[in-house]
């Protein structure tokens, strides 16, 4: 009797079990409405391929479940009227969205994955592809393509609810783009690169829940690259060599380029840029810069003093948020103050109009130039490639520390508006990209703990996804030992805040120290970035530093002295002879232990 | 001694680029061929050069550095419609 009572519990259990979860195999069918967006239904495209990959066959799509089907049926995109009975409660914002199990008016099993918006639809399409079928965002550009499974198993109280990012724009800048241009070029040559590697781009700058891309280096306001963009959903951006979408690269030689000379020219060209765009979601950058990517006043040396270029700058950014604002009154419109930008602010030579969001370019490899200055209501233009003669082009160059560190104190100050990563040609910089843009996604799950844990614990996810658990810790280990590489780097005279490609402090001071030589780490009180090293007579100041000393080219010893990776003055040393400074809001400290500094070396 | 240390940069170039094609797999096949900005092979061209005229040489024809005038040289169809690539999308028009 016992037994017989145990055998049924047994079967009682395994059934409540199997019925505890949804099946999904490829003929459960797909409820897509007729009416879906364009962006949406693109995406829906993407993740059909995903099903054919993961369970053998295309998916059913129908337009409304059959009244006589009673088995489980998946609800996607934005349109569908069945929307307002399967997820009544409000949205919490912009660009949210769910992935839940749950019963539909006719008793169904239901698999629901909407938003609040457009991009929140997109984004739960992708969220299921994701979490369910397990296709990477990066499968593309890593080569793991998802295994067949044949079938899915959804737990019954599934319920997954994103949003609303920490980050308003999250964006992609696609920039000297050569890998692209020699590897799929444009067979009509309109484009640097073919549409078809463009697609690629947005669907995954999708999948890691973007929303805005700038296409290319020197795009025109109408090409192709940029159409498609918006097609896909995302919001276009100009990076600040374009402003409000004007290529100074093509400037026709026979034209004078002159706001300060020729103000109609420029003025008139500005508006048939927004006119044109206007058509689009735009985030508008808006600013005065030369031809190419260089000062104005390199091409228009009339103007010589920081008070006159900034006032011209000043004058040309009201210009164009007028215009802007006549076509999209509530468009979003920033100003990217890179280069001789972020100098004449600094020095308060540039004045932004009430509405435009200051964004803080960082310096190429991942520190941003606000000089702890940052604000709420800010945002920041970030690298993970960079395109320089002392960056490295093709490998992987910030270390994840760097931007929890860095991105965390634009979080910490509230400066979310506005998040634009350069990554150059996309396949050299994954591990970075996908940290940064995940970070600007949700940042919650990673403010609160230090920057080393989320940076061990990222390198070790991303090992794992990249390379299978039983290899992660391995990988892992190795990856750390690439970002706190100490290498030589050289810097140029005129071009300030950068700290070297090479390492991030893991916080291992001490351990990189050689026996015997002393190193200490304090944290800075201010934070920022406002650091010098020194070698002997050499010596290194940042953007926010008020004097520059020792300045001149620098050229470290083989195997590097010592470096900076991540703000607040985490420093490693490496056991060469050297003394560390550290300096902030004007005060200075220096090789003695016990005070706030460092001291590494003999 | 400077010929045998460029030679041996020689050697080092030549060894990256070549691990470097252990990346070019797949659909990846070619992926570096456009390399001309960071320029690897334009830095062995230079190497090469260097260690022929040192050797009492005649250099060796190299490639020629790539600037950002032939990465993006395309799109010449917007010399007439300047600021767009497309004479239609002008404003008025």
């Amino acid at each position: 009797m016992i037994r017989i009572f145990f055998i049924l519990s047994v079967f009682i259990v395994a059934t409540l079990c199997v019925e505890a979860s949804l099946t999904l195999s490829a003929d459960t069918p797909w409820i897509v409405s007729a009416g879906e967006p364009e962006a949406v239904q693109r995406a829906l495209d993407d993740v059909a391929a995903d099903w054919y990959k993961v369970l053998g066959y295309d998916p059913i799509v129908l337009r409304e479940p059959p009244e006589n089907w009673r088995g489980p049926v998946v609800y996607l995109g934005l349109d569908g009227p069945w929307l307002k009975d399967l997820v009544k409660e409000p949205w919490a914002g912009a660009e949210c969205f769910v992935v839940r199990v749950e019963k539909d008016a006719a008793g169904r099993t239901a698999l629901v994955a909407t938003g609040s918006d457009v991009r929140g639809a997109i984004y739960a399409a992708y969220a299921l592809s994701e979490e369910l079928l397990g296709v990477d965002p990066w499968y593309f550009w890593t080569d793991h393509e998802p295994a067949f499974k044949g079938t899915v198993e959804v737990p019954e109280e599934l319920s997954l609810r994103f949003g609303p990012p920490t980050f308003e724009y999250r964006g992609w800048f696609i920039n000297d783009e050569d890998l692209f241009s020699a590897f799929c070029p444009d067979p009509m040559r309109e484009n640097v690169f073919s549409l078809e590697m463009y697609d690629r781009i947005f669907e995954t700058v999708l999948r890691l829940r973007g929303n805005m891309a700038v296409p290319a280096t020197f795009a025109f306001p109408d090409e192709q690259s940029q159409v498609l963009a918006a097609r896909r959903g995302l919001a276009l951006n100009m990076h600040h060599i374009q402003v409000v979408g004007l290529n100074t690269y093509r400037w026709p030689a026979d034209v004078p380029y002159s706001y300060q000379e020729y103000p109609e020219i420029l003025t008139r060209e500005w508006q048939r840029c927004v006119d044109f765009l206007s058509q689009f979601e735009n985030v508008w950058t808006v600013g005065y810069r030369g031809k190419h990517d260089r000062p104005f006043w390199v091409d228009d040396p009339s103007l010589d003093s920081p008070e006159k270029r900034g006032a011209l700058i000043s004058r040309a950014i009201a210009a164009q948020v007028e215009m802007i604002r006549k076509k999209q009154p509530d468009a979003m419109i920033i100003s990217n103050l890179w280069m001789e930008g972020a100098t004449l602010y600094h020095a308060g030579h540039i004045e932004i109009p009430t509405g435009v969001v200051l964004v803080w370019p960082d310096d190429g490899a991942g520190v941003p130039r606000d000089g702890g200055q940052v604000k709420a209501g800010q945002g920041v233009y970030y690298h993970t490639a960079m395109l320089s003669s002392w960056h490295n082009q093709l490998s992987e160059m910030v270390p994840p520390g760097r931007i929890y560190a860095e991105l965390g104190r634009f979080v910490r100050a509230g400066a979310t508006r506005f998040f634009l990563v350069n990554l150059s040609d996309v396949r050299p910089v994954p591990l970075s990209t996908d940290c940064a843009m995940k970070f600007v996604w949700d940042a919650s799950a990673y403010i609160e703990k230090s920057d080393q844990e989320n940076r061990d614990a990222f390198l070790l996810d991303w090992s794992r996804r990249q390379f299978g658990a039983a290899m992660a810790a391995e990988v892992a280990r190795v990856y750390g030992g690439y970002f706190d590489l100490p290498t030589t780097g050289g810097r140029r005279r005129g071009i300030s805040g950068f700290i070297p490609r090479f390492a991030s402090c893991s916080g291992s001071c001490r351990r990189r120290c050689a026996p015997g030589r002393r190193c200490r780490r304090r944290e800075s009180p201010g934070g920022g970035a406002r650091w010098r090293w020194s070698s002997r007579r050499r010596a290194y100041w940042s953007a926010g530093a008020k004097r520059r000393v020792g300045w001149r080219d620098v050229s470290l010893p083989t195997g590097g002295i010592s470096s900076a990776g991540t703000s607040r003055f985490s420093w490693h040393c490496t056991g060469i002879p050297t003394r560390c400074w550290a300096r902030t809001r004007g005060r200075s400290w220096r090789g003695r232990a016990g005070r706030r500094m460092w001291r590494c070396g003999r | 001694m400077a010929l045998r240390e460029m030679r041996a940069s020689l050697s080092a170039a030549e060894a990256a680029i070549s691990a470097r094609r252990e990346g070019e797999y797949g659909r990846w096949r070619d992926w570096y061929r456009g390399d001309w900005f960071v320029g690897f092979p334009v830095t062995r061209d230079i190497l090469r050069a260097n260690v022929a005229l040192m050797s009492g040489e005649a250099p060796a024809p190299g490639r020629g550095v790539v600037g950002s005038s032939e990465v993006y040289r395309y799109q010449e169809r917007f010399s007439e419609n300047f600021p767009f690539l497309y004479r239609e999308s002008s404003p008025g028009r």
